[in-house]
């Protein structure tokens, strides 16, 4: 009996967290005509109750077909939503590692005052540090490039921190052996280290990727023009989507953040309870 | 002589592997906070004192924007700690399909804004799902969007999202507990419950301290679906600092943004700093 509970409760949860993508997925293969009949109560906002429509009446790729080819700046939207997320993610990478082995295998001065530095960058919400973003990159002379929202994206704090758990967790008997054999710190780093951090990293990239992709409060901070907004942007701005490729588009902007997420998804889980290893 | 070489040699290399890291972070969070900082109480490079402070704490605009993302925050993390404290036991005991519900949870973290945003719609919007059950049901229809429930939704929306990371961080506080307490435990006849409460919490509270900061800043993130549903000037029950700020980006307004950013960073560095300060209270005692 317990145990029927147990499986319903998450069963009932897991299907909250579910819904959502499903839903989108099944109406991605809803056209125009049965889109308005059912949803056009919703964008011109009169009083007609509708029910909930899960599976479409007619099955159809219309809805693709706008997204993929009658509407090029959907796509165009897309690569720049994946040229900013790429670039941030490569290089939040490359910071992540190289200020999570320099935390968690070295001690020099002033790392504990840094290491809580981080930390607290880490925890701050966009809000607070939208500004001093503002402030640097007007001085750069930065403002309403994609370059304003891709280098503070690299110097997100949380990558560091959560390569630093990892790396910590990561035996000292390997790096010893290692330093034995004569390995200088980066073949460590790159023979010994890397190789057991391998679910952290994929934490990090699935975690850091849909973060930068799913980025809202920068591009309408850095971004003047309304032309240059990535896909998630463009995307909650309702009136500005025609409605029969809401479900599709939407589809294409879950499309990589899905993939990655099903690549890794053993990885992720694990990665991210290391990071409560203090 | 040769240890002390070795040592210089270590600090080197470490300082080298956090060069490009800790130039990045100065160079676009803490030297500008810095600048920040000194605009918020200086004009034309003199010291000017506190009245933009004053000013801000003294403003409508602030005061419902502060209350409100208190009182959101006040709500939802308790519930938030709660369900995923709950869901993360159960995850934690024999259970077939642990992996596939662990994915599943973790899911609506990375699901872009947009996705969601359209399906609470078609669920709260007043020509939406909800309102044709209460209508078929003879009840009155309910406008959800511009009025206080909109607050709840929101609500939902956070926990919705935020749960699921919740779950996974205090299963990984959860899997470090050792074994042999819980054994030990058994052994002198404890309940499930006393060994709940006399080992599982308090050994969790540095996770809690962790999750909980986490979920905080999950919460200012709820701007993202706020700003979907209601638009940049939403009802004034989900008003929160972060439209405030947003809205005053728009306006150019620095010196009121930047006054904010400030009392928001001061409320979280207190947090940061509780969260530093736990867990070596609880190895003394």
């Amino acid at each position: 009996m317990r145990q029927y509970a147990k499986y319903l409760f998450l069963s009932v949860l897991a299907f909250a967290a579910l819904f959502p993508l499903f839903y989108t997925f099944v109406n991605s293969f809803m056209g125009a005509g049965e889109f308005n009949r059912y949803y056009g109560a919703l964008s011109v906002g009169i009083t007609r109750h509708n029910p909930l429509r899960i599976i479409p009446d007619w099955i159809t790729l219309e809805g693709y077909r706008e997204v993929f080819i009658s509407r090029p700046h959907y796509l165009m939207r897309f690569w720049s939503s994946m040229l900013i997320s790429g670039s941030i993610l490569v290089g939040q990478l490359v910071v992540a590692v190289l200020g999570g082995y320099a935390f968690s295998r070295f001690r020099f001065p002033g790392c504990n005052v840094l290491f809580f530095l981080i930390v607290l960058i880490m925890m701050m919400p966009l809000q607070v540090t939208l500004v001093p973003n503002f402030i640097i990159i007007e001085a750069l002379n930065l403002n309403g490039t994609y370059a304003a929202l891709i280098l503070p994206g690299i110097f997100s704090a949380f990558g560091v921190f959560l390569m630093r758990q990892v790396m910590q967790a990561v035996p000292l008997s390997l790096f010893e052996s290692a330093k034995l054999d004569g390995a200088k710190s980066f073949a460590a780093l790159w023979y010994v280290c890397l190789p057991n951090c391998k679910h952290g990293l994929a934490a990090l990239a699935v975690l850091n990727f849909a973060d930068s992709w799913n980025m809202v409060e920068q591009p309408l901070t850095f971004l003047h023009s309304a032309l240059r907004y990535p896909l998630s942007v463009y995307l909650i701005n309702f009136g500005s989507v025609p409605p029969e490729v809401v479900f599709a588009g939407g589809l294409l902007s879950v499309l990589p953040v899905m993939m990655l997420f099903l690549w890794f998804k053993d990885e992720i889980a694990f990665g991210i309870e290391y990071s409560v290893v203090r | 002589m040769r240890t002390l070489s070795l040592k210089n040699k270590e600090t080197l290399t470490g300082l080298a592997y956090a060069a490009l890291p800790l130039a990045g972070f100065s160079l676009f969070y803490i030297i500008p906070f810095g600048n920040m900082l000194w605009r918020t109480v200086s004009r034309g490079g003199i010291f000017v004192g506190f009245a933009q402070y004053t000013a801000v704490l003294q403003s409508d605009a602030f005061r419902l924007a502060a209350w409100n993302t208190f009182r959101f925050i006040g709500l939802g993390l308790p519930m938030l700690l709660l369900l995923a404290l709950c869901t993360a036991l159960l995850l934690n005991t024999r259970l077939k399909y642990k992996d596939g519900f662990r994915a599943a949870f973790v899911l609506p973290l990375v699901l872009p804004a947009a996705s969601v945003i359209m399906v609470f719609r078609v669920l709260f919007d007043h020509g939406g799902f909800i309102n044709y059950v209460l209508d078929g049901l003879g009840l009155d229809t309910v406008n959800f969007f511009n009025s206080g429930r909109m607050f709840w939704i929101i609500l939902f929306l956070y926990l919705w999202k935020n749960t699921g990371l919740a779950i996974i961080l205090m299963l990984g506080g959860l899997l470090q507990i050792p074994a042999e307490y819980y054994e030990a435990a058994r052994v002198d006849g404890a309940s499930a419950f006393l060994r709940l409460r006399k080992i599982t919490l308090p050994l969790m509270a540095p996770t809690f301290i962790f999750v909980a900061i986490l979920s905080i800043v999950g919460a200012f993130k709820s701007f993202r679906e706020a700003f979907a549903l209601g638009g940049s000037h939403p009802h004034d029950s989900i008003y929160m600092i972060q439209h405030f700020m947003q809205n005053n980006f728009e306006r150019l307004n620095f010196p009121r943004l930047s006054v904010a950013a400030v009392l928001t960073f001061i409320v979280i560095f207190a947090c940061v700093l509780v969260m530093f300060a736990w867990p070596e209270e609880r190895e003394g005692e």
